[in-house]
């Protein structure tokens, strides 16, 4: 990844900003939203005003060498300020992924099992959750997401 | 994992960061152009790079069904060579690549 800042370096001009946007090394984890009793159903349109939803947290998700890449990344940009870059700065959010059903969920597993896997006992976890939200549930996969301005020196 | 359509608090959260009003912008890892189509029409100019053929064939695509999306150039490369000149651009952004 070097050879790839080093390029951004290049082709900036003075001054100008390198940002990145790349998951961090936290494992990916679960949890279960319901909107309040009486609230607007279709939270996912909201799911930046968080006070009108409930969430469960189920657990984590297994991951094998996906979050080397993720880690990688955050080395390449801390090896920046070694190569002509200050930090301007850095921030995290949420990254999340909407699942209605958990069979949705395990069919989006199976199609991306090089990224993460779920136990068994996550997904029982996840399906008593489901069954106890008072209105209509979604699961939610959360991968924490850094965004990073670096500036480039003259 | 794929990624989808930006949430408002992914594009809000770029925004705190950065404004790309008026700038040069070099997208390096750019995929279907989920990134480039909410804040390339604020931008001088928008070259959203990836190495994955289909992955700019479906941002074609895309500019083909809403043209006003066609101000992002799109280009097949590696941000690891790029063959721009020097200086040229004001924001390089690495969108979920430099991992």
């Amino acid at each position: 990844m070097l050879s790839a800042v080093a390029e951004a370096r290049r082709v900036l001009r003075p001054h100008g900003i390198m940002l990145d946007v790349h998951p961090t090394g936290e494992p990916t984890h679960l949890e279960v939203w319901h909107a309040e009793y009486g609230a607007v159903d279709n939270f996912v349109e909201h799911a930046d005003n968080l006070a009108a939803i409930c969430r469960t947290p189920v657990g984590w998700l297994e991951h094998d060498e996906s979050l080397q890449d993720f880690t990688a990344a955050t080395d390449a940009l801390a090896e920046a300020l070694d190569q002509g870059f200050s930090l301007q700065r850095s921030t995290t959010f949420d990254y999340r992924y909407f699942f209605d059903t958990l069979d949705e969920f395990t069919e989006y597993l199976e199609d991306n099992e090089k990224h993460a896997r779920a136990s068994d006992e996550l997904l029982e976890r996840a399906l008593m959750a489901m069954k106890e939200a008072v209105t209509t549930p979604k699961l939610v996969m959360v991968q924490r997401t850094v965004v990073t301005a670096l500036r480039k020196y003259v | 994992m794929p990624l989808a359509t930006p949430s408002d608090l992914e594009l809000k959260t770029i925004r705190s960061l950065v404004g790309f009003s008026g700038c040069r912008v070099l997208e390096i890892g750019a995929g279907d152009g989920r990134l480039s189509w909410p804040f390339a029409p604020e931008a001088a100019q928008w070259i959203a790079l990836d190495p994955d053929a289909d992955e700019i064939a479906a941002a074609r695509t895309e500019q083909e069904r809403d043209k006003e999306k066609e101000k992002v150039r799109l280009a097949i490369g590696d941000g690891r060579a790029l063959c721009f000149p020097a200086g040229h651009f004001d924001i390089a952004f690495f969108t979920w690549s430099l991992c």
